[in-house]
């Protein structure tokens, strides 16, 4: 089997205000000629359709590898989520200023602790 | 020895959960200081100047992400672009990114701050083939060649002020390790998800779930 081209991708970010402006300033904000950016700044006048198709839109484009998501603004599209299983782009739920991250509700590691049938924080046994 | 391959598939992805989670700690720590220092800047600097409204819309990615699938295990590996260097990344010290991703590796590959390496002299900008038409059919072609423009000025901190308070390069900072330890997430998170995988394919999962309702 031939080896797969090596890519270089971008980041894609979901959170809010303060996560957001942080990943940019460590360089992941692009915005590209057809004006399309790869981040989203989630606040109180989000709604969920907007999450979702953000999340669609970079789940789907090509040219990202990763999508890195607030686990509050995950828990708002918790379902679609939960849908999606292609490996790449990865999706990386990741803790904000006040919601600290919870294993338990990581889609990606409740996938994965299903082989173990229990806690993923081993709690429960 | 078929059961002895699936016990040590099985190991593996225990482990890597562990450092899973371990990771998700640090990031956590990072991002905490990353917040404390943005809101040190916005009291510095003022609430309004710090925040989406200056954004340059014409941002181009300073990092990316190589991915490499065609190996036993996926890789991911963090990249500086040539297109928008970070000035922050001269005074952070970052992980080479030629290690290798074994699960063994990862402690010593995640100290922070024990290797520095000097960022490589960012190559002329170009843009892309598309870019330089866009400029030329719009009339734009008159404009400085970015090529000329230093690298300092195109980093997200100047989007800010030209002098910006400690506390916003230390955000940067601590953001870009943040960046580093989610490449290393996601690169986990895929390693897990290939083991599983190919486990299910073989029936360990299972198997396993056989042999807990037997005991």
């Amino acid at each position: 089997m031939p080896e797969e081209k090596d890519k270089s991708s971008l980041l894609a970010v979901i959170g809010d205000e303060d996560t957001v402006t942080g990943f940019l300033l460590a360089g992941v904000g692009n915005v590209d000629l057809r004006r399309k950016s790869n981040f989203l700044i989630v606040n109180e006048k989000t709604t969920v359709k907007q999450i979702e198709d953000a999340f669609k839109d970079f789940t789907n484009r090509e040219g990202i590898a990763i999508v890195m998501i607030s686990q509050y603004v995950a828990n708002m599209i918790r379902n679609q989520i939960n849908r999606y299983t292609r490996p790449i782009p990865a999706v990386l739920e990741i803790p904000s200023k006040e919601h600290p991250y919870d294993p338990n509700q990581d889609s990606i590691l409740s996938r994965v602790k299903g082989m173990f049938g229990g806690d993923v924080t081993g709690a429960g046994t | 020895m078929a059961s002895q391959a699936k016990e040590d598939v099985f190991l593996h992805i225990l482990s890597l959960l562990d450092q899973y989670i371990s990771l998700q700690n640090d990031m956590k720590t990072y991002l905490k200081a990353g917040y404390f220092g943005l809101a040190q800047a916005r009291y510095s600097l003022g609430a309004s100047k710090v925040g989406p409204a200056q954004y340059d819309m014409n941002m181009k990615a300073g990092r990316q992400v190589d991915v490499h699938m065609g190996e036993p295990l996926p890789r991911l590996t963090l990249k500086q672009s040539t297109m928008c260097p970070s000035v922050a990344s001269r005074t952070v010290c970052l992980q080479s990114h030629d290690q290798p991703s074994e699960a063994s590796d990862f402690d010593s590959q995640y100290e922070a701050g024990s290797s520095a390496v000097k960022p490589a002299k960012p190559a002329a900008y170009t843009g892309s083939s598309l870019a330089q038409e866009f400029a030329e059919k719009f009339g734009l072609a008159d404009e400085a060649p970015l090529d000329n423009e230093p690298a300092e000025s195109r980093s997200p901190i100047n989007w800010f002020g030209m002098m910006v308070p400690h506390s916003l390069k230390s955000c940067q900072a601590s953001f870009e390790a943040a960046l580093e330890i989610a490449v290393k997430l996601a690169e986990l998170q895929l390693h897990m998800l290939t083991l599983q995988q190919g486990s299910s394919a073989n029936g360990m999962s299972d198997s396993y779930t056989a042999s807990k309702l037997s005991t």
